[in-house]
């Protein structure tokens, strides 16, 4: 590391876990995370230079998250283009949740994010899973305060009613 | 260490919107405490501020996902590679790039089709075509030789029947 600024190794060894969590929760699967992943860390790696030491987890943050909007709007083009079939087998094993005794709730509070429309449910990841605040929302997102706390709120009553909806 | 920037401190509306911010406590003073009065009174505004902490709390009680077996290693040893770049099958197996999809599929079907042309137009055969054509020039050939009294000559206007031409 040098001048407080991180190599991109470093980024991935000790903030790998958070990136992966966050991409994760937006792309809600294993192949689609790692891709996100992936792309998150060419970004970084190109612009490790231009990196302001601070708040390390909320550039990741703000840099994955446009790589998924990226994405969303590239399928939305060209919606015939979606993952081939045979990639389905090169897909890694997830790993063991950790959280085995409440797998199940896990896998229940995940399919409920994932049926949120992506418009709110970046929001929803960003302030829950990234702990990111609402003015870097804000600022990722390129959208003013209060259309995040409308979003947000939005998103968090979806997810409520998605998960009652589950639980029946 | 910079102070963060309240939502709704530029507005006097309160709004249920407002809850989640207040969960959050993103709100200033004067937005919490019309929040709160109306809370108070509002029963329905109550469930709904229960229902926002309830899935507020569901999504930050999870655990961290990890990412596979194996593909922070990988990664690290090779590097980071876009989603289509490199080799699909030294991918097979393993965490790195896996859809080649830098490609469009119109390109494909562009240059098969490029293909397909230059095979129609080097490979197939065409019509072999030579002028004068062969009933032509024995004609003449024939009647210069009856014309000379050639003997040998004068056969062939037999060998090439006038009746061949087209």
């Amino acid at each position: 590391m040098a001048d407080g600024i991180p190599t991109w190794e470093e980024v991935a060894r000790d903030h790998g876990r958070f990136l992966y969590n966050v991409a994760y929760r937006l792309a809600g699967n294993d192949q689609d995370a790692q891709d996100l992943v992936q792309e998150a860390l060419l970004r970084v790696r190109a612009g490790l230079e231009r990196y302001q030491p601070g708040s390390l987890d909320g550039w990741l943050a703000r840099i994955v998250t446009n790589v998924f909007i990226d994405e969303m709007r590239r399928r939305k083009r060209r919606p015939v283009d979606g993952f081939p079939d045979d990639d389905l087998d090169r897909v890694l094993p997830p790993t063991p949740p950790a959280d085995v005794g409440g797998a199940g709730l896990s896998t229940e509070i995940q399919a409920a994010l994932a049926s949120l429309p992506e418009e709110f449910r970046v929001p929803v990841v960003l302030c829950d899973v990234a702990g990111q605040s609402y003015e870097a929302i804000a600022a990722a997102l390129h959208v003013p305060l209060g259309t995040v706390r409308s979003r947000l709120h939005r998103g968090r009553r979806m997810l409520r009613a998605a998960l009652v909806g589950i639980e029946r | 260490m910079r102070r963060r920037r309240r939502v709704g401190a530029a507005s006097g509306a309160v709004t249920e919107d407002l809850l989640s911010a207040y969960v959050d406590d993103e709100l200033d003073d004067t937005q919490r405490a019309a929040v709160e009065e109306r809370l108070a009174s509002s029963p329905e505004w109550q469930a709904v501020l229960d229902d926002v902490r309830a899935a507020r709390d569901a999504l930050r009680g999870l655990e961290p996902r990890g990412a596979p077996v194996g593909f922070w290693e990988q990664l690290i040893a090779t590097g980071p590679r876009a989603p289509g770049a490199g080799d699909r099958s030294a991918d097979r197996g393993g965490g790195g790039a896996r859809h080649p999809r830098s490609v469009p599929r119109w390109a494909y079907v562009a240059a098969a089709t490029a293909v397909a042309f230059v095979l129609a137009v080097a490979v197939v055969p065409r019509r072999h075509e030579v002028r004068p054509d062969v009933a032509t020039f024995a004609n003449a050939h024939a009647v210069r030789a009856s014309l000379g009294g050639d003997p040998i000559a004068a056969l062939a206007g037999a060998a090439v029947p006038l009746r061949t031409r087209r």
